[in-house]
């Protein structure tokens, strides 16, 4: 093969992350926060602050 | 030439990858310890319903209750680890009820173990010297006479070992050790320290300025 035809060294892997960005856009918003790890310690932190700041009556 | 193997196909499952709802269960689980973990040995949250504790504390009134600072209190056992103090005269205290200990009160304590209290017309002795802490309050100038009720006469009463005697701020409104004894050290629960939220239910309203303040 002529020099000038070879692929670059990293060829496949912009390949390959061209095509994960592609099938990325294909999974729904929903989903994908569903799937944010941000989002989950967001909602678990929260949980654990309402479970702390839930008040008791005491007379 | 780069390794083409090096990188699995789009989709295909990567073998330590956690399903969602594996994750979502360990976050609930970790949230759950983590809440009971803070309330039993650090802070608790309480909301004042009644007004014995007035005008230390109003109704609607949001506080956080210090759960360390007289040892924390190990669930099932009677046993407190890493005190850092006694309860001292004058600290606001929230303890199990002892006529009923699904209740939780809050108070003010007077007597702590060795002293002797005693109410004569509304006015409070600790070990025969007048004791008067700048928050009482009084709002019924009648003296109820000591055989009708303990509320403004009472004692001399000795305060036992491991044993507090409570009283509210709001003295004429207040039920309190007067009526029904000695709080014990295994029914204390912790030290009030600040208030973090405060709701005006008849004006509807917050009480911004209560917001953030220390108990004294």
């Amino acid at each position: 093969m002529k020099e000038e035809y070879e692929p670059s060294p990293d060829f496949v892997d912009k390949v390959m992350a061209r095509v994960y960005l592609l099938e990325a856009r294909k999974v729904s918003l929903r989903e994908r926060l569903l799937a944010s790890r941000p989002i989950r310690y967001v909602l678990a932190g929260g949980g654990t602050i309402l479970g702390i700041l839930s008040a008791a009556p005491v007379y | 030439m780069a390794d083409k193997t090096t990188n699995p196909a789009p989709g295909k499952a990567v073998p330590n990858k956690k399903s969602q709802l594996r994750e979502y269960t360990e976050s609930i689980i970790w949230a759950l310890v983590l809440a009971l973990i803070i309330r039993t040995g650090v802070v608790q949250a309480f909301k004042i319903p009644s007004g014995s504790m007035e005008n230390t504390l109003l109704v609607g009134d949001h506080l956080l209750v210090n759960k360390f600072v007289y040892g924390i209190k190990l669930p099932f056992i009677d046993t407190r680890i890493l005190k850092v103090r006694d309860p001292q005269r004058g600290d606001i205290m929230v303890f199990e009820y002892p006529m009923n200990r699904s209740q939780d009160f809050i108070k003010r304590v007077v007597g702590v173990p060795g002293d002797e209290i005693s109410g004569r017309n509304k006015e409070v002795y600790v070990n025969g010297v007048l004791y008067q802490n700048p928050h009482e309050v009084h709002k019924d100038w009648r003296v109820e006479p000591s055989g009708n009720s303990p509320r403004d006469t009472f004692g001399p009463v000795k305060v036992p070992e491991n044993s507090y005697f409570m009283m509210g701020d709001n003295r004429d409104n207040s039920y309190d050790s007067r009526f029904w004894g000695f709080v014990k050290t295994s029914d204390i629960k912790g030290k009030a320290f600040i208030k973090y939220w405060s709701w005006d239910n008849e004006s509807w309203s917050v009480r911004w300025d209560r917001l953030g303040r220390w108990i004294e």
